[in-house]
């Protein structure tokens, strides 16, 4: 009787895991083409704000500045960083509690903050200028204090805003001379800042800062590293070693690592840097390269892992955030996606899906579209978006492509 | 030996002048939009995000507001012509509001600006904002019912609900006034009525009545303020005579008890009165001979930093704390304008503790010499 019992109780629990795990194996990412208006997406950098919709700050090779993108289902709100010219290098985005938005990035080997609230635009302010070339990390302390991880000529640093001397203050997190690499910042709900970095040597370093000013954590190998805070505010760290991606958290004994995918479904690309956060559950995820494909890791009772974009994209930068219902979007850069420029793109579940052949973006393929695609119709030798399958010139296949799609998103 | 005593005397001085300094080390800088600095007559301080970010109205006849920012300090919205001063207050949930005496209030929220206008228009009485534990906005002004009477003015979602101060029929119609809520949601008033000082209380220990009790009963200066101490204790200040006054009930004895808290360089005075997290009391006034003072008590006794800037006594102060209970005072510095003081948390110096080690090192052995 007791093992029928026990029997029935491990059948139950392992038809609800296989579900749960079908559940998420189910969940199936979209990709849409937030902006396509040039050479665009480099850097890009997500969050949510505070309507949980998701925000992407990004560079415009095209306009040599950064853009800013609020995305609402399939509504596009894409604006010009004013003040940003010749800057938008090393790009993160983040947004205070009070749904203010702030860009950290570099420019003219200045580290520049950029911020917007709802009562004025943008305005941009140098930060430091220690010869800042590289990447920035930009985090909110829960009292809307901005910190930034950056990397000063071999140095990475430390800058945040003193309310009491009202200006920014800067301070070296580490002085020894190597290459440093891909700081990230995270800040714990007693303004502990925690900062990691890719140290020479192939090393990762994890800094804490508690007030009392910087330790560090024992350094482990590895490459590329993305950190976040776990529910605990401890800091884990998605990293890439010897073609592998691993997970790293830490924990009262030390760090525990764990592979999260061997390679064995597709070399990992290992000179993109993954991105790692975790749901509001405190499950980590992870979005990174695999084979040139955009690839998703969930942790729910073991690493699953799913395929996100399929296209024949080349992805250089990509940036993962959860919004309060823990829905994963994913901003990236994508190199290739026509002939005359790249693209920015967002990948999320749950995202209506936009459509190429729908031409003035108002999630329907009618004739307003075919009077859009009639107008471009033989053109030839520069970019159009009515170019739909990016031959460099408007013809028959395009119509067949269009047509394939019309009255889209009815059947 | 003379030149062993004289030597461990000087050392002994410098160390304890550095300890008294230590902890006092006010960081000082001008409010400066687009570079250009403020002068301005009226001045309040409010804090927002978490008492984090300092946030300031001014104005002689013309109110403004500005907002510290990463990117400086941004201006806010204006409410057009004041006469009598500016009050402020912050709420738990980040807000920071301030009121006029031109019957408006304009309150910077995570949402942004907004303003609204709670009915009262004189332009002569400072009116007093507090926000209770709902983060409701409350002004106690002089402009409600059938005459000049003071007027609690309560923000119900969408108006304001006007509550006058009656005492069995009688209300009071007053210049000097201050309110604040306690921890149990209860409306608690300080004001001048004729030559006394009277306390008010509102909610739910006076079964939603206004109870009334007289402070001090010789009191005809212009000016008053309150916050709430530990134990939902009512702290009082009030220019009377060039000096100013402090006020709090004693619970055990069961009475008012007074005393004079400072002497003011000018009759009615330019001060503040703010409540740290702890319940510690803090007093910020222009003070003999311009210095901007600032007195503190956690219940025990007073502290107090004197000459902290010299100030133009004729302007207002206005403090606040900060998500660390540093004390935050903005004030009009006579050559920079209007300005912010931050007394940080300090720790000794390096040269100071170097000094007390040496001190210390040559005590020990000059005790074993003996």
């Amino acid at each position: 009787m007791r093992i029928t019992q026990v029997s029935g109780y491990a059948v139950c629990m392992a038809v609800m895991f296989i579900f749960t795990n079908a559940l998420f194996a189910e969940s199936t990412f979209v990709t849409n083409i937030i902006d396509n208006d040039g050479d665009v997406g480099r850097y890009c950098s997500i969050a949510v704000d505070s309507n949980q919709n998701p925000v992407i700050a990004y560079r415009s090779d095209s306009n040599n500045c950064i853009k800013f993108a609020t995305i609402e289902d399939t509504n596009y709100n894409i604006e010009i960083v004013p003040d940003t010219a010749g800057s938008g290098y090393g790009i993160s985005l983040a947004v205070d509690s009070c749904g203010e938005f702030g860009i950290s990035h570099s420019a003219r080997c200045y580290l520049m903050f950029s911020f917007k609230t709802s009562w004025f635009d943008w305005q941009a302010t140098v930060a430091a200028d220690d010869y800042c070339y590289g990447a920035t990390a930009l985090a909110f302390s829960e009292n809307d204090v901005p910190h930034i991880a950056y990397i000063a000529r071999s140095d990475v640093k430390h800058a945040t805003y003193d309310i009491q001397t009202n200006s920014w203050v800067t301070q070296p997190i580490t002085t020894v001379h190597f290459s440093y690499h891909f700081p990230s910042i995270a800040i714990g709900s007693s303004d502990q800042i925690i900062v990691a970095f890719e140290q020479g040597g192939g090393l990762i370093c994890v800094a804490i800062n508690s007030g009392l000013g910087w330790s560090f954590l024992p350094t482990f190998e590895g490459d590329m590293p993305s950190m976040a805070l776990d529910a605990a505010e401890q800091p884990a760290v998605a990293y890439i070693r010897e073609d592998e991606l691993w997970y790293a958290a830490y924990t009262p004994i030390g760090w525990i690592h764990t592979v999260v995918d061997d390679g064995s479904e597709g070399p990992i690309n290992n000179n993109i840097v993954p991105s790692l956060a975790f749901d509001n559950n405190g499950n980590p995820a992870i979005a990174y390269l695999r084979d040139g494909q955009l690839t998703y890791a969930a942790n729910h009772a073991g690493w699953l892992i799913s395929s996100v974009d399929e296209s024949d994209a080349d992805i250089q930068h990509v940036d993962l955030v959860f919004d309060s219902n823990n829905t994963p979007f994913i901003a990236f850069y994508d190199g290739s996606s026509n002939w005359d420029g790249t693209s920015l793109k967002l990948a999320g579940i749950g995202l209506t899906a936009t459509c190429v052949a729908d031409l003035n973006n108002d999630g329907r393929i009618d004739f307003l579209d075919y009077a859009i695609f009639a107008n471009a119709w033989c053109a030839f030798g520069s970019y159009n978006l009515a170019d739909l399958d990016g031959n460099k010139s408007v013809d028959s296949n395009d119509l067949m492509i269009f047509c394939s799609y019309w009255l889209w998103p009815w059947p | 030996m003379w030149w062993k005593v004289l030597f461990i005397s000087i050392i002994s001085i410098l160390c304890l002048s550095n300890v008294a300094t230590a902890g006092r080390v006010w960081v000082k800088t001008p409010i400066e939009i687009d570079g250009e600095p403020i002068y301005s007559e009226h001045c309040a301080l409010a804090m927002r995000s978490g008492n984090t970010w300092p946030v300031v109205s001014y104005g002689d006849y013309e109110s403004y507001t500005a907002a510290m920012t990463p990117v400086g300090w941004m201006p806010g919205p204006g409410t057009g012509y004041i006469n009598y001063g500016i009050s402020a207050a912050s709420s738990a949930s980040g807000t920071a509001g301030f009121a006029y005496d031109n019957g408006s209030v304009v309150m910077l929220s995570p949402g942004g600006w907004s303003t609204s206008y709670y009915g009262g228009y004189t332009n002569e009485t400072r009116p007093s904002i507090a926000f209770n534990n709902n983060g409701t906005p409350a002004v106690l002004h002089n402009t409600g019912g059938y005459g000049n009477d003071l007027t609690l003015a309560l923000f119900n979602g969408y108006g304001w609900y006007q509550d006058v101060l009656n005492d069995d029929g009688y209300t009071f119609n007053s210049d000097a006034f201050a309110l604040e809520y306690d921890s149990y949601n209860q409306a608690n008033v300080a004001f001048r009525d004729g030559g006394w000082l009277m306390f008010a209380m509102k909610g739910a220990l006076t079964q939603n009545q206004w109870e009334f009790d007289v402070v001090d009963s010789e009191f005809w200066g212009g000016a008053v303020d309150m916050a709430m101490g530990s134990g939902d204790v009512p702290w009082i200040t009030y220019s009377n005579d060039d000096y100013l006054y402090y006020a709090t009930y004693d619970r055990q004895q069961q009475e008012w008890v007074n005393s004079i808290l400072g002497q003011l360089n000018y009759g009615d005075g330019c001060f503040s009165m703010a409540a740290d997290s702890t319940g510690g009391i803090g007093v910020a006034y222009i003070g003999a001979g311009d210095m901007l003072t600032f007195a503190y008590t956690d219940g025990s006794g007073w502290s107090y930093d004197i000459g902290i800037a010299e100030a133009d006594s004729y302007r207002d102060v206005g403090l606040a704390f900060d998500a660390d209970d540093n004390p935050v005072i903005c004030y009009s510095d006579y050559e920079g304008g209007l300005s912010l003081a931050y007394d940080p948390v300090v720790v000794p110096e390096p040269a100071t503790m170097m000094l007390l080690a040496i001190g210390a090192v040559i005590s020990s052995r000059w005790r074993k010499f003996r």
